[in-house]
């Protein structure tokens, strides 16, 4: 089909903006970038939901497809060592998967509402057969000030209707910027997020409170500057590998 | 619109054109309590199915007498020049939003904001979306009606002579590309997201022609509806169920994945369900004295003023529904804030078209006055954007 592609930039500028390094130069972490790359014990994992597919994918040394939904966009084609999530992504799989093909492929732009999201779902599921569908998602939404109700239904929606193609789902959650008037609108959507991944059983990585750690004073793990695009997908890499692998 | 009949266009078009231009408004500010009302809730299509097939009538009407008196280079140049005027526009619009919401993220210190309605690219990687902005690759959310529509004008000069002598050929062909398209996913890429356009022009040309045909019927006084006694009840107990179903949002997640087209509701691809629903929709129009119930309401002729000046209105209510996704977030607006503000920018867009109609009738006067009444009444045309 016409529009997708091996994909995809994050949006780091937008997502991250204390990251002031190419995105490239957080893909091989200088040793003072990767001790920023740490996290309290609970938002190590994704939230409750299992991946299925993925574990019977990897056990059985399958092709592994993953697409991802809402990840960015990218200007030319993902060279191996730029920071785009896609190009990321893959690399970072592949390392822990030593000779097991993995294809990670980009769908859409970053900023889809979930309903813009669907129809480019729904279409390309025929077509890539994907084992996993990885969705970053909330931003667009919570702009656009969608029912945050109806975007919950929609993404538990989705869900049901991927997992009856056999496809895995795990859904990422909008980033958290300090200092915002409107952090409560945010918020709203981050709280549907979840909502809708407990109501559904699906894992949700929670990058708003990850990112939220890292920004915050309080904590413990704030650090400035803020771990970029490459930690986060590294851990989120990770995440996912450890869910498919313990079943937990 | 007394004034819309001596200027010989059809009233009911413009009439409909301005009641679909201010759905599309609504439509494009989500979920603000008005939404509830427009057509998309209340059936498969929505007012951007009526209002091509609505461009397509009036591009008939426009350029059928032009290309009957001028022959087909000028006709060519003159719906080239319309393409043009459309992609300025557009490209007018997109600077407007993105300006608007960089400088919102600016003011307000967010860069979550550079996302809104995908203008991400804008800002992040410049070079490469403003190249994407001008050659239509790179199309904002809730922007992109217009790419689609100037891809339909330079399509014209080789539609409108097939709808005026051939219009069975034409029929066939648009079908079978519209179909193509569907089936095997056959799009327009964007760029340099990986994507593809949201109005896919290989699909939405099929609704185009079948409006250029039943313009070409319309100025030729022939039937445009078959008579068939059947025709109208079917039509709206198909209206009817898809009204009922729609409400499920079932349809929205067709069983057999691979039969998106055929079965689902995918705006880009313009799938049969849809398409039949507007059509559906445009028999009983037709049929039934809506326009005039409506006319009726509308007594001060607002919704037909604002379908005469359709580009400017459109590109305004463009504008103007990202200006109000903004302030309803800054503001956290409640509904009754909500409100306000939407109806705020329906009385702005008709604000503008009250000021443009002036525009015009004191043009039209000093015209007629100069240079005679033919020259008049083709000032008044032209100047009213029709298609």
């Amino acid at each position: 089909m016409v529009g997708l592609a091996l994909a995809v930039a994050s949006h780091p500028a937008a997502a991250q903006p204390s990251e002031a390094a190419p995105a490239g130069r957080d893909a091989a972490p200088a040793p003072a970038a990767a001790s920023r790359c740490r996290l309290p014990a609970g938002l190590h994992d994704l939230s409750e939901g299992d991946l299925p597919r993925t574990r019977e994918v990897l056990r059985l040394g399958h092709p592994f497809v993953v697409v991802l939904v809402g990840m960015g966009s990218s200007a030319g084609p993902a060279s191996e060592d730029d920071g785009r999530f896609g190009a990321l992504l893959a690399r970072a799989l592949e390392r822990r998967l030593a000779g097991q093909p993995v294809r990670v492929v980009g769908l859409g732009p970053e900023a889809l509402t979930v309903k813009e999201a669907v129809g480019r779902l729904r279409r390309a599921v025929p077509d890539l057969e994907p084992t996993l569908v990885i969705w970053r998602t909330g931003t667009a939404d919570a702009l656009a000030m969608t029912d945050p109700d109806r975007f919950a239904h929609t993404l538990r929606r989705a869900a049901a209707w991927l997992a009856a193609q056999s496809v895995d789902l795990v859904l990422v959650d909008l980033p958290y910027h300090a200092g915002s008037a409107q952090e409560d609108n945010f918020l709203r959507y981050v709280e549907a997020l979840d909502t809708a991944g407990r109501g559904g059983s699906i894992p949700v990585f929670r990058r708003y409170a990850i990112t939220r750690a890292w920004a915050t004073g309080a904590s413990p793990f704030a650090t400035q500057p803020t771990p970029g695009e490459g930690c986060l997908t590294r851990l989120l890499a990770e995440a996912i590998l450890r869910r498919a692998g313990d079943g937990s | 619109m007394a004034e819309a009949a001596t200027t010989g266009r059809e009233w009911r078009i413009d009439l409909f054109r301005g009641l679909a231009l201010a759905m599309i408004f609504i439509n494009h500010i989500p979920d603000n309590p008005l939404s509830r009302f427009t057509s998309a809730n209340f059936g498969f299509s929505d007012a951007a199915e009526g209002f091509v097939l609505m461009a397509g009538l009036a591009a008939a009407m426009a350029y059928l007498p032009r290309l009957e008196r001028n022959g087909m280079v000028r006709t060519t140049g003159r719906a080239w020049r319309r393409a043009f005027d459309l992609y300025v526009a557009h490209l007018l619009v997109v600077l407007l939003v993105s300006a608007m919401v960089g400088w919102v993220a600016l003011a307000w210190d967010d860069p979550r904001f550079l996302a809104w309605i995908n203008l991400g690219p804008v800002f992040d990687e410049t070079a490469a979306a403003l190249f994407g902005v001008v050659t239509l690759g790179h199309q904002p959310g809730f922007v992109n009606i217009l790419p689609m529509y100037v891809c339909l004008l330079l399509l014209l000069p080789l539609m409108l002579p097939l709808a005026a002598s051939r219009p069975g050929l034409l029929l066939a062909v648009s079908g079978a590309v519209w179909a193509g398209a569907g089936l095997f996913g056959i799009n327009l890429p964007h760029y340099p997201n990986e994507d593809e356009w949201f109005f896919n022009p290989l699909s939405w040309q099929f609704l185009f022609a079948i409006g250029l045909v039943a313009g070409v019927r319309i100025m030729r006084g022939q039937p445009v509806v078959p008579g068939w006694r059947w025709l109208l009840p079917a039509c709206l107990a198909f209206l009817a169920i898809a009204a009922f179903s729609v409400q499920d949002g079932l349809l929205a997640w067709p069983e057999i994945p691979e039969l998106w087209f055929l079965i689902g509701l995918d705006k880009t691809y313009l799938p049969p369900l849809r398409l039949l629903h507007v059509l559906a929709l445009a028999v009983v129009l037709a049929r039934l004295p809506v326009a005039e119930a409506i006319a009726w309401l509308d007594r001060s002729g607002v919704l037909n003023l604002m379908g005469r000046y359709s580009l400017p209105v459109f590109c305004a209510g463009s504008v103007l529904a990202i200006a109000v996704q903004i302030a309803r977030f800054l503001l956290d607006a409640g509904a009754g804030t909500e409100v306000m503000l939407v109806l705020g920018g329906l009385a702005l867009q008709i604000g503008l078209a009250r000021m443009l109609e002036w525009l015009d009738r004191d043009r039209r006067t000093a015209g007629a006055a100069a240079r005679g009444p033919v020259v008049a009444a083709d000032g008044g045309r032209a100047a009213s954007g029709s298609a």
